[in-house]
């Protein structure tokens, strides 16, 4: 893919200028191009990351993402604790080459760099510069400052829908429930994607899959033990991981089943919830794994019930994370077992399958609603 | 508990039931290039379940395992990654099993029958069924007949089994009413599935949600605006070794008949009432009806054919048809056609619907090309000679999209214009790979969807159109008129539109 980009203009965003600078790099790519070059857009795509290598990491991903979802990208370089302020904007398209069936795909790009107070401006700078008619993602790639009414509430105003990690979290209990916080007070916030809720996909749909065949179905009211395997995050070896933590409140808010206040414990490295549900009790497991994963990842998931019916559902990835094993037993004999192969979507990737979606993810706001209750049963708050 | 709760929201496809898909003719090539890769596919999307099975059956003599290794060459051979893992293939080929027999022996069905038994007890199957005809075409009738007499076409307690027939469907009317009868003597129509693949390709879909979902484009869809339509379908290849096949079809039977009659149904259908199979195919078939029958007396001035010679085809040289193998020293068999039909309804009357499909053409191209009429006024005098009509092009292959030609005013002090495409291209706009057409449709199928599946009244409908037209050729003295291979068809099919005071388009 070719990219051209003109200097960096004056300190402060002119959004004219900027229109006007784009419009000279369609010019540029189209001459002497016997194709001529399409400018295609769907969306327009914010990105929100602070500088240093992690800027230009995204900046890398961009590149990619752009040329599977073509739009105006915004990314916005935040530096706010730099003595000075400063804002400006430099101008980049990115164009795939032609083949013989295709013709040359060009989409803009508008880098803001934003250092020290003039940070809270971006809202203002960035707003002008959205195409009409297309819907607005942002993708905020740092931990959420949910409270931050002149930063991360603007932009979340401006947008469709917002994008974040909760693989990045520092506070994953802590952020969780903010979040939680926030979705129970406010029902109509933007929608949200969560990159480490996409990544829990393949495992919610094996797990789903267990219980499309008619005959498995009923065990899902006689599962009375789920275990949870992970391998602790190196920043918080001491907390279930945003990821085991969002599996395991999807099952409880899609079965209905209700968290115990009282009931949540940590001994060593298990943590354990009680559920009541219609039928009985539930224990939510969360243990560390002894396998060598990479910290923050789920190992394996077992669904049981322990009763006449006794059977075992367990979905579990193997140790190079390449592949995905499925199995059921009944008693002490296993059912069904297969291998598929597991992807491990990079970050670039996620964000171009989150950039599909549009509307609420329901299903996730109540995973992080129910996330937000257990982090409180564990702190010891009702 | 009914539904599944854990299935509930955004990113879980609905999974579909347990099955085994049983393909008769495995040794052939449809199964190793299409049929096992795309069900492979399908498992690692996590689209089939844990109980899933695939069941080749064919003459040639081979054992479970040596059919396993077959299977993993051809997902190898025509997978993108081109290469599986170990492990994971080993979970998929447990449940690829293999049957050596004759479609003909009774005897043959009753193995099947067993091993099904088998499977359904091991592998959790749950007794659903989808047999796939992908034998040749001459066997249909008997392994439909077999299939009842050894009971497998009816389904037991909740169960279901679905029945997929590849093309050509009939030879003729008189094959194809018969093969239907035979077909339905065994099994009720919902089970029927009749495959076109161009109905399981993006933008053929598409073109549904063009029409139905976009409020602007409907009501200029029809005879006021529209000056007429032209419906491509060329292929540069040749006959790539199937002469023998060829030579009893051409073009007409291969092509027109068929996938083209299926796009151009999507053109000029009414909007459905609802999406359901029924509803869509209602509709498609109701606007084929509408079609004027050629007069079997004027069939020269409705449609022609060719037949291509030596020529070259991007810049390689290329021998003629008849100097393909197993093709006739004098064979008279179409590998070109043209026709012009007339929608006799109120959307489309007296609108000429071009459709032309042929082999050895400049490029692989299927398209369908809407022209509207012309502005009414011609307010620009100075561009008067510039003045064109508004061109809506659906290109469905290659480079799958959509292109509107519009003037706009060339920058100047004299108004000059010019006519710009304003182009949406699947692969620009969306960079996700759109499923294979095989996927989509296997998947339907297992799903009980019929939408993108031909109805009976469907395949026969096409064959009524084409009759008068095969039979005029059939019966004809005249040496079929040929074209250089790299060209884009005979002379008489430019004579056929320009006599209408009209052109073709250069796709």
């Amino acid at each position: 893919m070719g990219t051209s980009t003109q200097p960096p203009s004056s300190s402060a965003i002119d959004v004219g200028a900027i229109e006007r600078e784009l419009t000279s790099l369609w010019q540029q790519a189209s001459e002497g191009d016997d194709h001529g070059v399409i400018r295609s857009s769907i969306l327009n795509l914010l990105v929100y990351a602070p500088k240093g290598a992690d800027a230009d990491l995204v900046d890398d991903m961009l590149a990619g993402i752009t040329a599977a979802h073509p739009c105006r990208a915004l990314l916005m370089i935040a530096d706010p604790s730099a003595a000075e302020a400063n804002l400006d904007a430099q101008v980049t398209s990115r164009c795939t080459l032609p083949t013989a069936t295709s013709k040359q795909v060009c989409c803009e790009q508008v880098t803001i760099n934003a250092a020290g107070s003039a940070v809270n401006d971006v809202p203002s700078a960035v707003a002008p510069l959205l195409l009409s008619d297309l819907p607005v993602y942002l993708w905020w790639r740092a931990v959420p400052r949910i409270q931050d009414k002149a930063l991360f509430q603007k932009l979340t105003d401006i947008s469709d829908r917002v994008i974040i990690d909760s693989a990045l979290f520092n506070d994953a209990h802590g952020d969780i429930a903010k979040m939680a916080a926030v979705l129970n007070l406010t029902p109509r916030w933007t929608a949200i994607s969560d990159l480490n809720w996409a990544r829990l996909t393949a495992w919610r749909a094996l797990l789903a899959g267990f219980y499309d065949i008619a005959e498995y179905r009923s065990h899902l009211e006689q599962l009375d033990h789920v275990v949870i395997e992970y391998s602790p995050s190196t920043t918080e070896p001491s907390a279930i991981p945003a990821r085991a933590l969002l599996l395991g409140a999807w099952l409880a808010s899609r079965l209905g089943w209700r968290v115990k206040a009282d009931s949540a414990k940590r001994k060593d490295d298990i943590a354990s919830f009680e559920f009541s549900t219609d039928h009985h009790p539930i224990t939510l497991e969360f243990t560390h794994t002894s396998r060598d994963i990479e910290p923050g990842h789920i190992a394996e998931v077992t669904l049981e019930c322990a009763n006449d019916k006794s059977g075992s559902f367990t979905v579990k990835r193997s140790q190079c994370g390449k592949r995905i094993e499925t199995s059921v037993k009944r008693g002490e004999e296993m059912h069904t077992q297969r291998v598929l192969s597991y992807e491990g979507f990079g970050e670039g990737e996620l964000i171009g399958r989150e950039i599909e979606i549009l509307g609420h993810d329901r299903v996730y706001e109540q995973a992080v609603l129910t996330a937000g209750e257990m982090v409180r049963a564990l702190a010891g708050r009702p | 508990m009914k539904d599944n709760p854990l299935r509930e929201g955004v990113r879980l496809e609905r999974t579909a039931d347990p099955c085994t898909v049983i393909i008769f003719g495995a040794s052939g090539d449809l199964t190793k290039r299409k049929l096992v890769p795309a069900l492979y596919r399908l498992t690692q999307q996590r689209l089939l379940p844990a109980e899933f099975a695939i069941v080749g059956f064919a003459r040639s003599t081979m054992s479970h395992d040596e059919f396993r290794d077959k299977m993993k060459d051809a997902i190898v051979t025509y997978s993108e990654a081109k290469r599986v893992d170990e492990k994971v293939w080993e979970s998929f080929a447990k449940g690829i099993f293999y049957i050596a027999g004759d479609v003909n022996n009774s005897a043959s069905y009753q193995e099947i029958s067993k091993l099904l038994d088998q499977i359904d007890r091991e592998r959790g199957t749950a007794g659903n069924r989808v047999f796939y005809l992908s034998t040749s075409p001459s066997l249909y009738a008997e392994a439909v007949q077999q299939l009842g007499a050894g009971g497998l076409a009816k389904p037991q307690g909740n169960s279901w089994t679905r029945i997929i027939i590849e093309k050509p469907f009939g030879h003729d009317l008189a094959s194809a009413r018969e093969l239907n009868v035979e077909v339905a003597k065994v099994f009720d129509e919902e089970q029927v599935y009749r495959i076109d693949h161009y109905l399981g390709k993006e933008t053929v879909q598409n073109l549904m949600v063009f029409r139905f979902a976009n409020g602007i484009f409907e009501p200029i869809w029809n005879r006021r605006y529209v000056d007429h339509i032209q419906v491509t379908n060329a292929e540069a290849i040749g006959v790539e070794g199937r002469g023998g096949y060829y030579d009893t079809a051409g073009v007409l039977r291969d092509m027109i008949q068929n996938h083209v009659f299926q796009v151009t149904s999507l053109i000029a259908m009414e909007p459905p009432i609802s999406l359901s199979a029924t509803a869509v195919r209602d509709e498609k078939i109701k606007a084929m009806q509408a079609v004027r029958a050629v007069p079997s007396d004027h069939v020269n001035e409705f449609a022609v054919r060719g037949q291509y010679t030596a020529g070259a085809v991007a810049g390689k040289p290329v021998p003629g048809y008849r100097e393909e193998k197993d093709v006739g020293p004098n064979s008279q068999t179409d590998t070109f056609a043209a026709v012009k039909l007339y929608f006799d309804n109120w959307r489309w009357a007296d609108v000429p619907f071009y459709l032309r499909s042929g082999k050895r053409l400049p490029k692989r191209v299927t398209e369908i090309a809407i022209q509207f009429r012309k502005a009414p006024l011609q307010l620009f005098k100075s561009a008067e000679q510039e003045i064109e009509p508004n061109v809506l092009v659906i290109r469905v292959q290659p480079d799958e999209g959509i292109t509107l030609r519009i003037g706009a005013k060339v920058p100047g002090q004299v108004t000059r214009i010019r006519w710009v495409n304003m182009d949406f291209r699947y692969g620009a706009s969306f960079g996700v790979q759109s499923p294979e057409a095989y996927e989509r449709l296997l998947l339907d199928c297992i799903l009980g969807d019929s939408t993108l599946y031909a109805r009976r009244d469907m395949t026969e409908r096409g064959w009524e159109i084409v009759m008068p037209i095969l039979d005029a050729w059939q019966n004809s003295k005249e040496e079929i008129p040929k074209y250089e291979a790299g060209s884009w068809g005979p002379e008489e099919a430019d004579e056929l539109i320009e006599r209408d005071g009209r052109e073709w388009r250069r796709p």
